[in-house]
């Protein structure tokens, strides 16, 4: 047996086993506010089931904000063999989806290794490393024992990516990118950092042809998917319940991003002006990043996932985990000359262990207040900060580093870089 | 609706039948067991007829001629026409009705409400629209007209019960073939019942509450009750096109004769019992020194007047000798009951009874009326009869951003099943998942667990989701449960933050979920028993009230960092530091700036030579320099 079926059994094992030998871990992590959302939760998904069962309006309330689609084909799987089976059968399904984002990823590392080992002269990381990398990160486990939703947004962020590096299928690619913002509307704004990802991985098809052709499959696939929910549901009401929820941000619970402490204390009159800034904030920089990284587009289209998962108004642990698990990707060309990376990981890790125990103060407790939860949220922050900006800075150096063509190790190690 | 109020309708009803009347009122009294007295006031008044007629407000004003009050409040009258109130129904209630040791409600339960105030009513409007529109309307005023929050009654806390509708569906009373009606209902769970609603409910009487059983009212004596009630029931009942106003007004309370007894012996201040009154058990050890004290006094001795405070204020009408009555259920054998009569230059006093078990006096004389009632044992009385369901309701889970629901009904009936809705209106801010419906059943059999009990137990139900800040979610449930066997139903929901603003003044109290309400049904469907649950307090998350402008600062802080130094990093070219370094000796700044230095260098050695033994302070003066150079 392989290293990295190993790693695949282990790592799927881990993710069958668990919820199928004891299925109240399911429910419990996906009431935890860090794990799961409103937005992208199991347990809302299950009542939006039992309400499709019962034949009340699926979006006539205020839990679910699932997309139609999903909950449709989803309640018929719960419908085999309720309750035992079928949550087996939703255990198989997302260890499937796990085992098949590993897959992806090792193949975009192959392919990521093959375009930028002869310019950078790194090594990448092995299958089975990426494999681990992935599998065996805590907070994508705890993801996706919550049977968050957000699993198959990411499935289909990264088979947007498979589809367009390694299989070169275009259209493909598009429709699975609009596959995942039909799930979770903030994939929409990563069509821009794609478009230019095309532009340069075809460098002979014309421009006219990338971008209007492929942002039509785009749309076309995002408006099928719409007006196919506007079908089956026969009323808009879906749309302003899945995704006006998310821009407007108008379900309001504690989660460990910046949106939610802002709006609960905010005087009523600002809260209209606020919710603008907040949404124009969470896209300013998917544009500069597109054009700045062109060079390479996978990391732009990476660091604009980042951009989106610290802006976004319902963020999850999850979130961050997927980003921490894709970027070993990036070990062919810059993440040599990541520096901070210490910093973060031991804020992260203190994050995770107080969020928790901050959170049981203030809910259960009573011993704390809201404000030592909040905390956390904002050294949250701060290790996005502290990411997005090495990241950034690790891949200036390489350039600076390709752009002068210095190749000897003695004299890279010693080299300073600024800016002006 | 009359075909299920039994006995306490027919007493209540009867004297106007009799008399043709447009005025009657009544008073109940049924001693309850362990010296607990049920008082119930029963007043109810007629408008004369009148053709119904659609009022609408952004056509014509309301047509004042079409008087048809004589006894029925002119006050509330234009109220209902305005807004098109076709039938009323109001509930001011406070206290815990204890049916396992008093049985059965008052009026089986259809003129009690739940904790709190609630409101419903029947309106007839065009369109849904129109309904809310009048509803709101109406509430608002009726909020002035009774000193009651009933002006917080908005969308978010208003349902149209689903059974009641179906219920009232024979009703037709529209003045327009094109209209239909709505019931919509409303309840505010935390609201609390006082004089200033009392007032403006005596006021609504023709006697203003100052002669007839109206009289004994007064807040101080009927708030301090064990379990209260009011309510107030108009409904319009039509002949053809001659329609009139039926107005029942209640008040229902249980009494503790004890505690009124040594109210009025030893005043407001409870006081330790003095020696020779204690009432010690003889049976266990009992000296100077020792007494263990035995449970309330069996033989009592009380009146009206020790009650109320107050004596009846002769009939409410002199020219009505039938229009004001007194009922008194009790057992007759071991209550004597005594009434006093006292007029201006006499005093009558007379035994009561009767051959019936229930005692019926009319007030007639225009004299000051008072009954005493005296017992040797006050533990016999008419046996209470038990209430056809007995059910309860509480909370589970102890986290502030999740919870539960328990709701446990029994059937007291050894062989009959018991058939009931069970109605339950929940804030927005507690979201239920209604998937995690459980059923536990207990029976002779024991106990048992499962999904697949849901469709024995649960025959139907309905379900409309909240949506926040607009709706509550609204559950009905047709529930049947077999005879001698009790159920529980536990469901858990979360809890919302709210907004800033949202909060009330006192947020960490709580917030009052409405009482449920239970309909019992007999074998055809039709309502005969109605009770409620407790209301329950919902202690929901709570942010930090004094963070407002330190979370905007503080988050925006996180945000700008983020910003500028993305932005720094995407905008700016790279260099290495020794490039830098170059660059700026270049540039035209650094290059006043040392210009600067010398000169300053040059002025500080001609002023002032340094002295020699001072060395310490040149290095400190260099440095300050070179920071002011930098800067």
């Amino acid at each position: 047996m392989t290293k990295l079926n190993q790693v695949l059994i282990i790592g799927g094992l881990i993710r069958f086993l668990i919820p199928t030998l004891l299925p109240q871990v399911v429910p419990i992590l996906s009431s935890i506010n860090e794990i799961s959302t409103p937005i992208n939760s199991f347990k809302s998904l299950q009542e939006a089931f039992y309400y499709f069962a019962n034949g009340i309006e699926l979006y006539d309330g205020g839990i679910n904000h699932h997309p139609p689609v999903l909950v449709i084909l989803l309640s018929f799987v719960n419908d085999l063999g309720y309750p035992v089976l079928s949550n087996i059968i939703f255990n198989l399904i997302y260890t499937l989806c796990d085992i098949y984002i590993t897959y992806r990823l090792i193949a975009l590392n192959q392919w990521y290794h093959d375009q930028w080992s002869s310019k950078s002269g790194s090594n990448k990381y092995n299958d089975d490393l990426i494999a681990s990398f992935y599998l065996f990160n805590p907070l994508i486990i705890v993801t996706n024992l919550s049977h968050s939703t957000l699993v198959f947004s990411v499935l289909f962020i990264i088979e947007t990516l498979h589809q367009l590096l390694v299989i070169k299928n275009l259209p493909r690619s598009m429709i699975a990118l609009s596959i995942a913002s039909y799930l979770s509307y903030t994939p929409v704004w990563l069509v821009i950092p794609l478009l230019a990802l095309m532009q340069v991985t075809n460098p002979d098809v014309p421009k006219v042809e990338i971008y209007g052709r492929n942002f039509g499959f785009f749309l076309m696939g995002l408006m099928l998917f719409i007006i196919m929910s506007f079908l089956i549901t026969a009323s808009w009401q879906f749309f302003y319940q899945c995704y006006g929820t998310i821009f407007l941000f108008n379900k309001i619970q504690p989660n460990i991003g910046l949106w939610w402490y802002i709006f609960t204390e905010m005087f009523e009159f600002f809260t209209p002006f606020y919710i603008g800034v907040f949404n124009l904030y969470s896209i300013i920089f998917i544009f500069p990043i597109t054009l700045r990284f062109t060079n390479d587009g996978v990391f732009a289209f990476i660091l604009s996932l980042i951009w989106l998962s610290f802006t976004k108004s319902y963020p999850t642990i999850g979130d961050l985990g997927y980003i921490l698990s894709i970027l070993p990707i990036f070990k062919s060309s810059f993440l040599n000359y990541c520096k901070f990376s210490i910093v973060y990981i031991i804020l992260l890790i203190i994050c995770l262990i107080l969020s928790p125990i901050f959170y049981y103060c203030w809910i259960v407790l009573g011993n704390g207040n809201s404000n030592f939860f909040y905390s956390i949220n904002l050294i949250w922050g701060v290790i996005y900060l502290f990411i997005m900006m090495d990241l950034i800075w690790a891949k200036l150096t390489l350039d600076y580093i390709m752009d002068n063509d210095i190749k000897d190790k003695e004299q890279i190690d010693k080299l300073r870089l600024t800016q002006l | 609706m009359l075909n299920w109020l039994p006995i306490w309708s027919i007493i209540v009803l009867l004297p106007s039948v009799i008399a043709g009347t447009y005025y009657n009122e009544s008073l109940s009294l049924k001693p309850l067991p362990r010296n607990k007295l049920l008082s119930t006031f029963a007043f109810q008044i007629d408008s004369l007829p009148f053709t119904l007629q659609y009022h609408n407000a952004s056509i014509d004003s309301l047509n004042d001629a079409n008087h048809h009050y004589t006894y029925f409040p002119r006050a509330l009258g234009p109220i209902l026409e305005s807004s098109n109130i076709r039938e009323l129904h109001l509930r001011f209630t406070q206290g815990w009705w204890d049916s396992e040791s008093w049985g059965k409600l008052p009026h089986d339960g259809f003129r009690s409400g739940g904790t709190g105030v609630e409101v419903s009513a029947i309106v007839e409007a065009p369109n849904l629209a129109v309904a809310k529109e009048n509803w709101f309307k109406f509430s608002k005023t009726l909020s002035g007209f009774f000193c009651a929050s009933i002006n917080f009654v908005d969308d978010s806390i208003t349902t149209f019960p689903k059974h009641a509708v179906d219920s009232h569906k024979e009703k037709k009373y529209f003045s327009d073939k094109a209209n239909k009606l709505y019931y919509i209902r409303a309840a505010l769970p935390s609201e609390p019942i006082c004089t200033e609603n009392l007032t403006p409910f005596l006021k609504l009487l023709p006697t203003r509450g100052k002669a007839g059983i109206a009289s004994l009212l007064d807040g101080h004596k009927l708030f301090d009750s064990l379990w209260h009630g009011m309510s107030i029931d108009v409904s319009t009942e039509c002949e053809g096109d001659n329609c009139i106003l039926k107005m029942d007004q209640t008040i229902d309370h249980v009494i503790d004769i004890i505690r009124s007894i040594r109210k009025k012996e030893e005043g407001g201040l409870p006081r330790p019992t003095p020696g020779d009154k204690l009432r010690c058990d003889p049976e266990k050890t009992f000296s100077v020194w020792q007494c263990f004290p035995l449970g309330d006094p069996t033989e009592i001795d009380w009146s009206l007047e020790t009650l109320y405070g107050r004596l009846i204020n002769g009939p409410a009408l002199m020219n009505d000798p039938k229009g004001t009555v007194l009922n008194i259920i009790t057992d007759r054998d071991n209550w004597r009951i005594t009434a006093k009569q006292d007029r201006q230059d006499s005093i009558v006093t007379y035994t009561v009874g009767s051959d019936k078990d229930i005692i019926t006096e009319y007030i007639n004389e225009q004299a000051k009326y008072d009954f005493s009632f005296h017992t040797s044992d006050s533990r016999l009385i008419v046996p209470i009869e038990t209430p056809p369901l007995i059910a309860s309701r509480s909370l589970t889970g102890y986290s502030q951003d999740k919870g539960g629901f328990r709701v446990s009904f029994k059937n007291p009936s050894l062989d009959k099943s018991v058939d009931f809705v069970y109605f339950e209106s929940l804030p927005w801010f507690s979201r239920l998942y209604l998937n995690t419906l459980t059923l536990k059943v207990h029976n002779s059999s024991g106990d048992f667990v499962g999904k697949d009990l849901e469709s024995t137990y649960i025959k139907n139900r309905y379900y409309r989701p909240a949506i926040d800040r607009s709706r509550p979610s609204h559950l009905e449930l047709l529930l049947s449960i077999p005879a001698n066997s009790s159920v529980v139903l536990t469901y858990q929901f979360d809890k919302s933050l709210l907004l800033y603003h949202e909060y009330p003044p006192d947020a960490n109290h709580g917030f009052s979920v409405e009482p449920a309400v239970i309909t019992v049904l007999d074998d055809n469907g039709n309502d005969i028993y109605e009770f409620r649950t407790t209301s329950l307090l919902l202690t929901l998350p709570t942010p930090d009230f004094s963070m407002p402008y330190n979370v905007i600062i503080m988050t925006c802080t996180i945000m700008s960092l983020m910003f500028g130094s993305v932005f720094n990093l995407l905008t700016k070219k790279v260099i290495t530091e020794d490039e830098l370094d170059q660059l700026t000796k270049q540039s035209k700044g650094s290059k006043l700036i040392s210009a600067l230095k010398e000169k300053i260098q040059k002025f500080k050695s001609k002023a002032k030579p340094p002295p020699p033994s001072d060395t310490k302070s040149t290095p400190q003066s260099n440095s300050k320099e070179e920071e002011n150079s930098e800067e």
